[in-house]
């Protein structure tokens, strides 16, 4: 609960007074929101939400199979950029899992995904039961990705992310045409001869990497959050797309900063769960204060 | 007539189709479609509900898979033509409630010239706004899409269709439940185009007006029915071939509209 | 060993094969319905209910519990309705803001207070407590034609059988409307049979499935179980009443196979660890599935998917 040494930490830590470590880790942190931001906005448009959420709950089984691989080949099972990789192959064969019980199983694509999301994730949760009965003494390190823990992120675990989500916002901003036509007509943008499915996988490949820099920080199942709630907020305020991308940065960087300063004052909760709850409130807010869409609404009215 | 002299030239036709044929593993949805538009001709596409119509249109410009067949653009394939052929897909098939304006939706007809990466300069802003009033929907610019009524929303498209710069457009229902000064706006877009030299492919429910629009017909029912000038094909064998009984209900229509 | 079997293998193989029949039931119309992810929502967002039950009551008791987390699934369900028409979203996006913020304030709370003390963490959230359903009053067969034996049986258990007994009882009293809303909600409403109706006790039902498993379970198993099961049997037969009876195999062999493996696989292969029950049921429902849908593709390999 609130004490004054945990508002103390808190508000050194969000004001980047508490240590470098600290102050690294929340800036880390903070690089990944404004990507997550960005990126989810896109998410959110092609209507890629929960999509989100099934490639972040299927890194699991990847992230436990790296940590076998690289333990029995007698390497670390703790390397950052081994689990990641694991992750992030790991999304990439949930997504083409879904596509393919949709295309060629013909299955309602929610259907596909609740299936991909559960399947993923309780071969994930196997493997961790069997890693954890390994008693090597490396396992504790898996448990934090599923629910995010900046206590344990080093300096470098956030120079990681930085330079993840720098790439991602990179590739967003130089591709904003590309996919504000595929978002918005991409049977228009097909016909003009853009190629959509290339578009749709490089949009696709960005959340992926976000999602799984961001795993240590917020962890597999709040990452959705992290993508969609700013994205939503942002949307409540303006009707321009370039407004709604640079609010949805906003409002994910400074969740994210507010919410990793709580996480380095209170080290046992859950960090995904204190950036969540700031995005939300951001959110709650918005919906409470935003005009623009009842104004919206009640112009459709006609 | 440019048309006479066109049809005579297969190269110079803007858009040619053989045998195409379309199934989505229920049963063929179209059987063998041969068709041609010719240049500088306004081409209604016509049929029951479900006789394909969309599905040609989809398929001419490579948006859904075909069993056989093929089709040539001046003699070229899709690929090399694409730059010369523009589309207004059927209004329901976006989101109109996304965050872009009226302008930016336009502007959106000059992408493939830009090309990868390249952001809409503000030549191309400028060219959008042009388009714009070509439907009278200038003054629109800067709102958002949400915020039209629905012909307002079919002319944006049309808007965006002429920001293509194409000689060939293809258009699914653009008449459906516009309003009367949005017809017209359409109707002289049509008929600028056709002074023009340019093609139109144009998928339309309102056999009323089919005499007045258009000048040819492509007749379909999961096959083609009749192809040709409208003068020799818009006959009541034909479309109670097409429609079969259902066509009791439109037995109204097949009087010339006035003014024809 | 028998022993074992009887007090910790039978109520526990029972309390996943109650809570997979019941979720494959119910699913089956999920899937039919295009809402299959709202026992992803419902599942995630019954944490904060049942955090928030342990720190009223103060103890892990099983009533707090299942009002808490079925007064959150309702909860849910009113909140990403109320979010999708009020900001707009489309309805996947409306239930990832809701089930999110609200799992976030679970496992916030968890941390705080009185529900440190209790025995609850993220963990037994997502993959339940299978293993720790026991029947300790089941000490040899005899004793199972012992009546207070009986009275002794796993709570868990006893709540999964009459959560499952009620499902039924309801699918076959509105069966009939069940089947128009979910094929055709527009004749449905022509009809008389309004759908908003219909969902509503739909979600009831579903929410009511979702608690009772979930802590046997985990909401991991519980979106599988619900998911599944239907649409392997989707890919398998055409016919509504075929589909359902055809999701219950599958999430009985699912239940039992999966339990099976985690429990005694390792010891076959010589190995010396335990692994996960509900991860493994989830796993085995996913290879029936894959295979279900396999056998689907086979089956029509000319056909191309409607775009």
């Amino acid at each position: 609960m609130l004490t004054g040494e945990t508002l103390r930490l808190f508000v050194s830590s969000l004001f980047l007074q508490a240590g470098y470590n600290t102050v690294v880790v929340v800036l880390g942190v903070t690089a990944l929101g404004l990507a997550a931001g960005l990126v989810g906005a896109f998410a959110l448009l092609r209507k890629r939400a929960m999509m989100t959420d099934v490639l972040s709950h299927a890194t699991l089984p990847g992230l436990a199979a790296a940590w076998l691989v690289a333990t029995g080949l007698g390497a670390s099972g703790r390397s950052l950029p081994v689990l990641l990789t694991g992750a992030a192959i790991a999304a990439i064969v949930a997504a083409l899992t879904v596509q393919w019980l949709t295309r060629a199983a013909r299955l309602p694509e929610d259907a596909a995904m609740g299936a991909t999301l559960s399947v993923f994730f309780g071969l994930g949760a196997v493997l961790l039961s069997y890693i954890q009965t390994l008693r090597t003494g490396s396992e504790g390190g898996l448990a934090r990705f599923i629910l995010g823990q900046t206590a344990t992120m080093s300096e470098q675990d956030a120079y990681v992310i930085a330079t993840a989500a720098v790439v991602a916002i990179i590739v967003a901003v130089l591709l904003e045409k590309e996919f504000r036509i595929v978002c918005f007509d991409p049977q228009f943008g097909a016909a003009q001869g853009w190629p959509v499915a290339l578009i749709d996988l490089l949009l696709m490949t960005i959340v992926v990497g976000v999602a799984v820099v961001g795993l240590q920080a917020v962890g597999m199942i709040l990452i959705i959050a992290l993508m969609i709630i700013p994205a939503a907020t942002a949307r409540l305020w303006t009707d321009r797309l370039r407004v709604m991308l640079a609010l949805s940065s906003l409002f994910g960087a400074a969740s994210a900063w507010i919410g990793a300063s709580l996480s380095a004052a209170l080290p046992k909760a859950p960090a995904g769960g204190l950036i969540v709850l700031v995005a939300g409130a951001f959110f709650i807010v918005s919906l409470a204060v935003a005009p623009s869409r009842i104004r919206a609404s009640s112009a459709e009215a006609r | 007539m440019l048309q006479a002299l066109s049809a005579a030239d297969a190269g110079a036709t803007p858009c040619s189709v053989r045998g195409m044929t379309i199934d989505y593993g229920n049963g063929p949805v179209l059987r063998s479609v041969d068709f041609d538009a010719a240049a500088g001709s306004l081409v209604a596409v016509v049929g029951p509900n479900g006789a394909g119509k969309s599905t040609l249109i989809k398929a001419v410009l490579g948006l859904q898979p075909t069993v056989a067949g093929q089709t040539r653009f001046w003699g070229q394939s899709l690929r090399q033509a694409r730059g010369r052929i523009a589309y207004v897909p059927q209004r329901g098939a976006v989101d109109w409630d996304f965050p872009v304006s009226v302008r930016e939706v336009v502007a959106m007809g000059r992408y493939r010239m830009l090309g990868w990466l390249r952001p809409v300069s503000a030549a191309h802003q400028r060219a959008a706004v042009e388009h714009l009033d070509r439907v009278g929907m200038a003054d629109f610019a800067d709102r958002q899409i949400s915020r039209l009524s629905g012909g307002q929303q079919q002319r944006v498209f049309i808007a965006r269709a002429l920001a293509q710069e194409a000689d060939l457009y293809f258009m699914d229902e653009p008449f459906a439940g516009v309003d009367a000064a949005t017809e017209q706006a359409i109707v002289d877009v049509l008929r600028a185009l056709r002074a023009e030299g340019k093609t139109a492919v144009v998928v339309h429910h309102d056999l009323a007006t089919v005499r007045t629009y258009f000048d040819s017909l492509l007749l379909l029912n999961g096959e083609v029915v009749a192809s040709g000038p409208v003068d020799s094909t818009f006959t009541t064998e034909n479309l109670q071939r097409a429609y079969g009984g259902r066509l009791a209900f439109i037995g109204g229509a097949l009087a010339p509209a006035p003014g024809a | 060993m028998q022993a074992h079997l009887l007090q910790v293998d039978l109520p526990a193989a029972a309390a996943a094969l109650f809570a997979a029949l019941a979720c494959a039931l119910l699913g089956n119309f999920l899937v039919l319905r295009r809402q299959s992810l709202m026992s992803d929502a419902i599942s995630h967002s019954l944490l904060p209910g049942v955090v928030l039950a342990f720190m009223v009551s103060g103890a892990r008791t099983s009533g707090a519990m299942f009002l808490g987390a079925a007064i959150a699934a309702v909860v849910t369900v009113a909140l990403v309705q109320f979010v999708r028409r009020r900001a707009r979203l489309e309805s996947g996006a409306a239930m990832g803001v809701v089930f999110s913020i609200m799992f976030a304030a679970g496992v916030v709370l968890i941390e705080q207070g009185p529900a440190r003390n209790v025995d609850l963490d993220a963990d037994c959230v997502l993959y339940g407590q299978l293993e720790h359903i026991m029947w300790l009053a089941a000490a040899n067969p005899g004793a199972l034609l012992d009546p207070a034996v009986w009275r002794e049986a796993p709570r868990q258990v006893v709540t999964l059988a009459g959560v499952l007994a009620a499902s039924a009882v309801a699918v076959a009293l509105f069966w009939k409307e069940l089947k128009i809303s979910s094929f055709d909600p527009q004749l449905a409403s022509a009809l008389g049979f309004s759908p908003r109706a219909i969902d509503m006790g739909l979600m009831f039902f579903v929410g009511l499935v979702a608690v009772a498993a979930f802590e046997a379970v985990g909401s991991i198993l519980v979106i599988a179980m619900f998911i599944c099961p239907a649409a392997a049997a989707r890919s398998t037969t055409e016919r509504l009443g075929a589909q359902v009876a055809v999701s219950l195999a599958y999430a009985a062999v699912a239940a039992l196979g999966g339990y099976t493996l985690a429990a005694f696989g390792p010891g076959w292969a010589g190995m010396d660890a335990s692994l996960t029950a509900s991860g493994a049921i989830a796993t085995v429902s996913g290879l029936i599935l894959a295979v279900a849908a396999l056998a689907r593709v086979r089956a029509a390999p000319g056909a191309l998917a409607k775009t």
